[in-house]
């Protein structure tokens, strides 16, 4: 739930005047959205409202620097992506597998290994069930964190690659094959639902 | 202009994104005619990405009320934070 754009001016303006209203108004309106964020990227949910918390004092403190030229959920969006990325950076890893395992793999004339099939019929209808759902984000999990992270940044969170960049402190082409990675990795992990076959 | 399997794959995203010069994108959409294989790759790998975002979405959705518990613990923790230290 967000604010009417004409309200919006409003309640910056009561915002920036410290009225206590105005933050509760702030609050109600934007936490069930953020918690969404930071559930997804944390995937803990006493850590996601830890991190929504987080999040909103770091928005109370920068009030006064916002400068209205992004929607206030835009904005909040992005600090609500940093306070879980910053959780994130905190947690003792779990271990990894390589991502390398899971990505495609060519012949010397460049066909691929693996014949590829099209499962795309079967899939979606299958997602409409909350079973498969869960074990779509349970591949997803099984990404490695850096990849899983820029999966979610960039293909659920609607980042650009230049935000994801920013936010995640490394360089545009970095997010790209991370991406790319994550997207063949995860295809691969789907795909064992479904028969692949060696060539 | 020709194209393997393995070149295909690593234009995907930008294929997807519309990011692709005219030749690279004419020359990526001859090989897809050509290869039943890469074709097949290319409708799962879409796929992969409407499964992702549903499986997130869908059941979590932004649209939903906060819980009271945590609008009132965001508003507490504002008055402790404030009440130490001055907005900015």
């Amino acid at each position: 739930m967000g604010v009417p754009p004409v309200q919006e001016a409003e309640l910056l303006t009561a915002l920036r005047a410290g009225r206590e209203e105005a933050f509760e108004t702030l609050v109600r309106a934007h936490s069930g959205r953020m918690l969404s964020v930071c559930r997804r990227i944390l995937r803990n949910d006493e850590e996601a409202k830890d991190a929504v918390q987080e999040a909103f004092v770091s928005a109370f403190r920068g009030i006064a620097s916002f400068e209205g030229t992004s929607l206030l959920g835009t904005w909040l969006h992005r600090i609500a992506v940093n306070a879980s990325l910053m959780r994130l950076r905190s947690k003792k890893r779990r271990p990894e597998e390589s991502i390398d395992e899971l990505l495609p793999t060519f012949k010397e004339d460049g066909h691929a290994r693996i014949e590829p099939r099209d499962w795309s019929p079967s899939a979606l209808q299958l997602v409409e069930s909350r079973e498969t759902r869960e074990f779509v984000r349970g591949c997803i999990d099984r990404l490695p964190e850096m990849y899983r992270v820029v999966l979610l940044l960039r293909d659920i969170e609607e980042m650009d690659t230049s935000e994801a960049a920013e936010v995640l402190a490394v360089s545009e082409g970095v997010v790209k094959v991370r991406l790319h990675r994550a997207r063949q990795a995860l295809r691969r992990l789907l795909g064992e639902r479904f028969e692949e076959r060696p060539r | 202009m020709t194209m393997t399997c393995r070149e295909l794959y690593g234009f995907l995203d930008e294929y997807l994104d519309g990011a692709l010069d005219a030749l690279t994108r004419q020359t990526f959409e001859g090989h897809l005619e050509r290869c039943a294989a890469c074709h097949k790759y290319l409708a799962s790998y879409r796929t992969t990405l409407k499964l992702a975002h549903d499986a997130e979405i869908k059941d979590d959705p932004a649209s939903r009320e906060a819980p009271e518990d945590l609008v009132l613990a965001v508003l507490h923790a504002r008055t402790a934070a404030f009440s130490r230290q001055p907005p900015e």
